[in-house]
């Protein structure tokens, strides 16, 4: 049995590296022929308007660059080049792309764990909060998530600012220093994560509540918020798991508006920046960290789901997890 | 967006500052500051830094490749200039002592300082000066603004230890202008050998100015601090023993309320690009200081197509021009911070004829009866004129991306304003290649936008025949006049300022006569500064010289 269940482990992670392969030559290949091939001429989109007239730059930038060359051939050097792990250089800047990467990843990573962890603590305290509440809690407590959802990010973003940069002085307007300058772009982007991981995981509770245990569990005298924190909340976890490690994985790329608010480093200004300019290698760059991201949080999440719940581990491989809805 | 947004603000920008007290140029007069930093009489004390918030990254940290102002205004204090122009448009000497013309113009001769050094510690001599120009006029460079200043430029002959030639193959009297600028500055000749350096801004930036780059943080942050031992500024620098300021940073705040908020709250001491809406509110309160002045180059302005109809019509133009009232509009749109523009360049630019003022304006009678001279005879359903069944159609495209909100208003008011007049104005937003595509081509009725310049010297990228957008000009409406080639082309060729003037004074109430241009408003880049900051000041090309601003109390 300790064979079977090494090899099995073993074809498991193969599979698990191909399919990150995957995804990362997929994501490579539809943005690199999406920006590449988005219409007009991209070299006119690297310089902007006016360089655009300058006399022979364009075509100086063309031949510099290897834009000349067939769409195939770029492909394949691009491709080649992520491969050695040479990102290339910035068409738009002529600079490396990975010296202008270097400080972003970091401050990203930050903000995105740091908004996914809090978004997540925020919906489970508020879960847990109205648990075995009357119709006037749950109804005030689905109007909350609601408005979190339906809040932009970067208006909120403003309004923090507003009251507890400017007014108040708490924080910091602007950069990356320090725990003080990631407050307020957390609480930002967190208010949207809580907002559907709440959603979520009252309909889970919901379910969970119905079942003949939890029955059992409250006629044994256990009171609404102990039979949610002993119990029950564990059945929402897978989902908010899965939700979680895709919300991260958004918010590698997709927090561009906040981190533009905040005056904060992050890949997603870059991209926007690189896409804006058609500017192919910066783009295929980021995208292969943001893919990556994905890769990684979702290897993290499938690991988790056996830690949390008993019934899909799979200790006794012939016997099938109960699924039992 | 974006952050380089850098079409957009040379287009156009928001210029800046009437230094109070400067030597006047001919109506620097609508200077609304209330009052510079500086003139308070109090003692400049040494020491200290200061933080300016920016609204964006320049394309390239590289003065010879980048076309961005951003660039411009963060490295003025770092570069110097061959020749330093002054308030009156004349020049000074700066790095060169002296200089002469030579008769056909073709030769430029410069005697340099001979006690200038890198802050590297390299000599600064006529070999610097000749491989920097060789630098920017190299393909692989890829410059996008410096080439163009050297214009029909072939090459330098060092003469001498400190003397170095200029040869052109054509008389180009605005090369002194271009050489005043600090696109044209000097990189450290151990620089030139790692340009990818320089471009990416930080210790890889080496000249010769009161300021060196000291540190970069791609998107965030760079650093400047004071430069020991500067003493080559040039003669109108009051009293040059250097800066007082230790060093200053500029931060990159993107976002205009998250910019003014951080200036009001006392987290920056100066803030780049005050929006027009904003400036009333902060003009009030908690000592701020707005220091702004009027762009110098062209207003806002919107070209007529003439090679396509209906604007191949004299009449035509003439009623279009005559359908805008420019002052209302603009008072309406900008709450009188912005003035209006007369002529193809503003009042704040060299070289600007005073006598286009009130040659034309509003006239709806006008425009009414041109319009029926043309055979616009007709009206539609919706209330537009039409022309054997035709409606009177035009398409303006511009540049998406690069169109700030404040020109996105002119042009819905625009539209609103011709369309009583009995004109369609169709709006086409076209993203950059469009945009190149479609100016090159000539499929389109009107172009929009508000370049700078260095003095009337643009009117010849604006209006010459052979600089179309396609071959390295500007000139939108496409005009092809043999008097203003002439007119042009003269100007090039003397050096006589008081004949440049009367010859692009010519070429000012031509346009305007014939209706090439309707010029809307005249921009102006807004600087907040905080109770602290004194002496923060701009030269005569609207960049912060930084060298005499001081922080104290």
């Amino acid at each position: 049995m300790g064979r079977r269940v090494t090899s099995r482990a073993r074809h498991a992670v193969l599979r698990r590296l191909l399919a990150a392969v995957a995804v990362l030559w997929g994501a490579v290949t539809v943005t690199f022929f999406a920006v590449a091939l988005a219409g007009g001429d991209q070299v006119a989109a690297i310089l902007g308007p006016e360089a655009a007239s300058v006399p022979g730059l364009r075509e100086e930038t063309a031949a510099r660059f290897g834009l000349d060359r067939p769409l195939l051939a770029q492909y394949l050097d691009r491709l080649g080049g992520l491969f050695t792990g040479d990102l290339g250089v910035s068409y738009q800047r002529g600079v490396p792309v990975s010296s202008l990467l270097a400080g972003q990843i970091g401050p990203t990573l930050q903000l995105a764990v740091s908004a996914a962890v809090f978004g997540a603590v925020l919906a489970v305290g508020l879960t847990v909060l109205t648990a075995g509440g009357g119709r006037v809690a749950r109804g005030a407590a689905s109007l909350l998530e609601l408005l979190a959802v339906a809040v932009p990010p970067f208006w909120f973003g403003i309004a923090l600012l507003w009251i507890f940069s400017f007014t108040l002085g708490w924080f910091p307007a602007f950069g990356a220093a320090g725990i003080a300058s990631l407050v307020l772009p957390t609480l930002a982007l967190a208010l949207p994560v809580a907002g559907v991981l709440a959603q979520v995981m009252r309909q889970e509770l919901d379910v969970a509540d119905r079942r003949p245990f939890a029955l059992s569990a409250r006629a044994r005298g256990l009171g609404p918020k102990e039979l949610v924190w002993r119990h029950t909340l564990r059945h929402t976890l897978v989902p908010v798991t899965t939700l979680s490690a895709w919300g991260l994985g958004t918010l590698i790329g997709g927090a561009v508006l906040v981190e533009k608010v905040f005056s904060r480093p992050g890949v997603g200004r870059v991209l926007v920046d690189a896409v804006s300019h058609r500017d192919t290698a910066v783009v295929s760059a980021v995208v292969v960290l943001a893919a990556l991201a994905f890769v990684v949080t979702n290897l993290l999440a499938e690991l988790l789901y056996p830690v949390i719940d008993a019934r899909l581990r799979s200790r006794v491989p012939d016997a099938a997890p109960e699924t039992a809805r | 967006m974006f952050t380089r947004r850098d079409f957009l603000v040379r287009a156009g920008a928001l210029a800046a500052l009437g230094a109070a007290g400067a030597a006047g140029l001919s109506a620097c007069a609508t200077d609304t500051s209330t009052g510079t930093a500086g003139e308070d009489g109090a003692t400049p004390v040494r020491g200290g830094t200061l933080t300016l918030g920016t609204t964006g990254e320049p394309d390239s940290w590289d003065l010879h490749v980048s076309v961005s102002t951003l660039s411009a205004v963060a490295l003025r204090p770092v570069y110097d200039s061959l020749v330093h122009r002054l308030p009156d448009g004349s020049f000074e000497p700066w790095l060169a002592r002296e200089w002469t013309v030579s008769p056909d113009g073709l030769r430029y001769t410069f005697e340099l300082r001979d006690d200038v050094t890198f802050s590297d510690g390299t000599p600064f001599d006529a070999q610097a000066v000749a491989a920097n120009f060789a630098h920017v006029v190299a393909p692989t460079t890829g410059s996008r603004n410096a080439k163009t200043l050297l214009g029909p430029f072939t090459g330098t002959e060092v003469t001498g230890p400190h003397t170095v030639v200029v040869v052109l193959s054509k008389a180009y009297s605005p090369l002194l202008g271009g050489l005043s600028s600090p696109y044209l500055g000097f990189h450290s000749p151990a620089a030139l050998a790692a340009p990818v350096a320089i471009a990416a801004g930080g210790k890889g930036v080496i000249s010769t100015g009161p300021f060196v780059f000291d540190a970069h943080t791609p998107g965030q942050e760079a650093v400047f601090r004071r430069r020991e031992g500067y003493t080559w500024a040039p003669p109108s620098a009051a009293a040059s023993q250097g800066a007082w300021l230790d060093g200053y940073t500029y931060r990159v705040l993107a976002d205009d309320s998250a910019r003014i908020g951080a200036l009001t709250s006392g987290q920056l001491d100066v803030a780049d690009s005050v929006p027009a809406g904003r400036v009333k509110e902060l003009q009030g309160g908690s000592g701020l200081t707005l220091v702004a002045r009027d762009t110098i180059g062209a207003p806002f302005t919107y070209s007529l197509n003439v090679t396509r109809a209906p604007f191949d019509d004299r009449n035509v133009r003439l009623a279009f021009q005559s359908s805008v009232d420019v002052e209302t509009l603009v008072q309406g749109l900008f709450q009188g911070q912005y003035g209006r523009g007369w002529s193809a360049v503003t009042s704040s630019t060299p070289g600007y004829d005073a006598a286009v003022e009130g040659t034309w304006g509003y006239d709806a009678d006008k425009a009414a009866s041109l319009l029926d001279a043309a055979g616009f005879t007709g009206r539609d359903a919706d209330g537009y004129r039409t022309r054997d069944g035709a409606r009177l159609s035009v398409e303006l495209a511009y540049a998406a991306e690069y169109t700030t909100s404040e020109q996105a208003t002119v042009h819905t008011a625009l539209q609103d304003s011709v369309r009583r007049t009995g004109f369609e104005l169709v709006l086409r937003p076209l993203d950059t290649p469009s945009i190149v595509a479609v100016l090159s081509s000539g499929s389109y009725h009107l172009g929009a936008a508000g370049p700078t310049g260095q003095d009337a010297s643009l009117l010849r990228t604006l209006f010459h025949s052979t600089l179309l957008p396609a071959t390295g000009g500007a000139n939108v409406s496409r005009v092809a006049d043999a008097e203003i080639d002439g007119w042009l082309d003269s100007a090039l060729s003397t050096t006589d300022t008081t004949e440049q003037a009367k010859l692009y004074g010519q070429v000012q109430q031509k346009v305007i006569g014939e209706a090439l241009i309707l010029p809307t408003y005249v921009g102006r880049r807004t600087y907040g500064t905080a109770q602290r900051v004194h002496g923060f000041d701009l030269d005569s090309q609207n960049l912060p010289t930084m060298d005499r601003a001081w922080v104290g109390g």
